[in-house]
């Protein structure tokens, strides 16, 4: 009964004094809503930071074919070819910690439309995936080639910027028809400019077609290009081209078998092998578990026992990854940084407000007490009135702080994230603050006589 | 037993290593229904002796009977509530409540009373109010009322839980000597009407020559007055003439 009396009391003091209970939720507000912005903000833009540190690739693993070798001699990477499309695929099904993936064979040749001629550094054959590997997913004109088009090996390509300058000179591409090596290919799509990458090389200066076209159509009319364009060859048991030139003691990829065995069990014959497999790791955070299922996976596959050396080699963008982490770290510690000076702000902010509201009205408390209050009834009041206050400051902090970054996001364009913990960080400390805080003077004087708190100045 | 009776009330307080003995062997008896004024120089004791009859501060020893009941050895929350139903405080300084409307200033000791609702709090206000001459001023705050109709609201708020006895701290140190008679006329009037107990702390003989009886203290001790039948020379027994009442306005 006596405590439903102190809480209207409260409520009703509250209500009285609007002008004051503004002024003393307005330092949770700030408090609350100063940490809640700086951390929406700060991690929206450590998210953006290292989404496109990511975009730079720094979870691109690259498979690599082995190295043949012969007598003491090998021949360095992509000297045999034992990567196939189906690999890839196999990536994908098996490859938990594997985003995508995307085969890709390559030649260099020249590139030619109308009157002009270029010879692009990167021609690749490879599927639509291979932009989401290489986060490269906008076009100034057109869209991708489609998964259709490999499966049919369709004479279609995408191509980078600078080929656009170098061959069409300011003419739309889309639609044109280009030359590779006498095959004629559709522009279907333009790529947004990327500059260069980390070694300087242009990455712009690129054509992308489906796989199967550049492989069958243009690498496989090419007598001069062996190292890419052995495999539509290949029918027979033997897949190695080069191994059999040169015989070795490196890995044969399957076992010798004898006719009974092979008729017995029919395998399956490699008709293509690819250059390299490009992947994507699910987050920069996966990828050494990325590269082991990769090489379980292809020894699995490629029927490596165990003591054999691996045909295959997976190099991933050590640097980038490191840049990555370590940005990531900064970012997380300036935060934390920015987080810890604003909770100290706001609640000294809170500490002195409360301070100064209770303390300006000992003398109230001093009155209620002559006319008959109890200790306990002071408290309860003060106690409500603290409640109160910074529960509705904080609602108000929240919706400020929030309000703030999301103004930040749609005016400046800046990315924002929501941050669960800043929020229940916040406001648990600014509310405990504001409670202990307002609570503080109070009990201080209530445990005065009346007649001083009378007196109180 | 008489109504208010102090027995060898002593009150030290500890100033460092010191003990500072403000009140000594206080012995004292009040009949109900009386108008005393206590007077004394400032440092005399008599504020400290208001806060013991008020019951808002325990003595170092001694026995404090109020209506046969021994303040002395009640607890604080005890002597709270005592407060609350027996006594009203008048201050120099008001002490009202800032923003607050007239009317609630004055309820407000009652939501400290147990078994008054909201709403016979509000009407009990109102009806004292009306008794002082504010029923025009309810909803004022207390910004916007003079100096004396301050005093007559925080007097509406000593009334307003019906105490036998009423204390008033220099109720006129703030107001100039007009408002000073009035109130001083209020207060005579209830205690010839309604036979409240009133007691006067002041500095000021004019004042304390509205009261039927006058205690003086000096240094801590009771000086004048300790009888009902004794007056302090220094201050004249009979209440104050019209002559008198002239020279204070």
């Amino acid at each position: 009964m006596k405590g439903v009396r102190t809480t209207r009391l409260a409520l009703r003091a509250l209500r009285r004094n609007p002008m004051r209970a503004m002024l003393t939720m307005l330092g949770i507000i700030i408090g609350v809503a100063a940490v809640i912005a700086m951390m929406e903000i700060g991690t929206g833009s450590s998210a953006a930071l290292q989404k496109t540190i990511t975009s730079m690739g720094a979870n691109v693993l690259l498979v690599l074919p082995g190295t043949a070798a012969s007598g003491g001699v090998s021949f360095g990477a992509g000297s045999v070819q034992t990567l196939t499309p189906e690999d890839c695929e196999a990536f994908l099904r098996e490859c938990p910690s594997i985003r995508n993936a995307a085969p890709i064979v390559r030649v260099r040749a020249q590139v030619v439309y109308g009157n002009r001629n270029w010879v692009p550094s990167v021609i690749q054959g490879t599927t639509p995936a291979f932009l989401d590997v290489r986060d490269w997913n906008d076009f100034t004109a057109g869209e991708s080639f489609t998964d259709r088009d490999v499966l049919n090996g369709n004479k279609v390509c995408i191509i980078g910027q600078t080929l656009v300058r170098e061959l069409f000179q300011g003419e739309s591409p889309l639609g044109k028809e280009i030359r590779v090596k006498n095959v004629s290919f559709r522009v279907v799509g333009v790529l947004v400019a990327k500059g260069a990458n980390m070694m300087g090389s242009d990455q712009d200066d690129i054509l992308l077609a489906p796989w199967t076209t550049i492989k069958y159509r243009v690498s496989g009319s090419s007598a001069t290009n062996t190292n890419t364009s052995q495999a539509t060859t290949s029918t027979g048991s033997s897949l190695n081209t080069l191994s059999n030139l040169y015989p070795s003691s490196a890995p044969s990829l399957y076992p010798q078998k004898s006719e009974v065995q092979a008729a017995d069990n029919p395998m399956p014959i490699r008709f293509a092998t690819v250059d390299q497999i490009l992947s994507a790791a699910v987050s920069p955070e996966e990828i050494p578990a990325a590269k082991q299922q990769i090489t379980d996976l292809l020894r699995e596959r490629h029927r490596i026992h165990a003591m054999e050396p691996e045909d295959f080699n997976i190099r991933d963008m050590a640097e980038m990854t490191k840049t990555l982490s370590s940005t990531t770290t900064l970012m997380t510690n300036l935060l934390l940084c920015v987080a810890l000076i604003s909770l100290v702000v706001g609640g000294v902010g809170i500490m002195n407000i409360m301070l100064v509201s209770v303390t300006e009205r000992t003398r109230e408390i001093g009155l209620r007490m002559a006319v008959g209050a109890r200790k306990s009834d002071i408290l309860r009041q003060f106690l409500v009135e603290a409640v109160v206050l910074c529960l509705a400051g904080g609602i108000l902090g929240i919706a400020l702080g929030h309000g703030g970054s999301k103004l930040v996001r749609i005016f400046l364009n800046w990315p924002v994230e929501t941050s669960l913990l800043a929020i229940v960080t916040a406001v648990l400390v600014s509310v405990s603050l504001g409670v202990a805080f307002g609570f503080y003077p109070a009990w201080k004087a209530s445990r005065l006589h009346p007649i001083e708190a009378l007196r109180y100045e | 037993m008489e109504f208010i009776e102090l027995r060898n009330i002593n009150k030290t307080y500890h100033m460092g290593d010191f003990d500072v003995a403000v009140l000594k062997d206080i012995n004292l008896a009040l009949h109900r229904g009386e108008l005393v004024a206590l007077t004394g120089a400032s440092g005399s004791g008599k504020s400290t002796l208001m806060n013991i009859l008020g019951c808002l501060d325990p003595p170092t020893s001694g026995e404090y009977w109020l209506d046969n009941e021994n303040v002395a050895s009640l607890s604080a929350d005890q002597r709270a509530d005592l407060r609350n139903r027996k006594l009203g405080f008048v201050f120099q300084n008001f002490n009202l409540l800032a923003r607050t409307s007239a009317l609630e200033n004055v309820a407000m000791p009652l939501a400290y009373s147990d078994g008054v609702s909201e709403r016979e709090a509000r009407d009990r206000a109102r009806e004292i109010l009306v008794r002082v001459g504010l029923e025009t001023r309810l909803d004022h705050e207390p910004s916007r009322l003079s100096g004396g109709q301050q005093q007559r609201v925080a007097i509406a708020r000593a009334l307003v839980n019906r105490p036998p006895i009423i204390f008033a701290d220099e109720p006129t140190g703030n107001l100039d000597s007009r408002t000073s008679v009035e109130i001083l006329e209020m207060f005579q009037h209830l205690n010839e009407v309604d036979g409240t107990t009133i007691i006067l702390v002041t500095h000021d003989p004019k004042v304390a020559n509205f009261a039927k009886r006058v205690i003086h203290i000096h240094d801590g001790m009771v000086v004048a007055g300790i009888f009902g039948a004794t007056q302090a020379a220094a201050f004249p027994a009979e209440p104050a003439t019209a002559p008198e009442r002239q020279a204070l306005s």
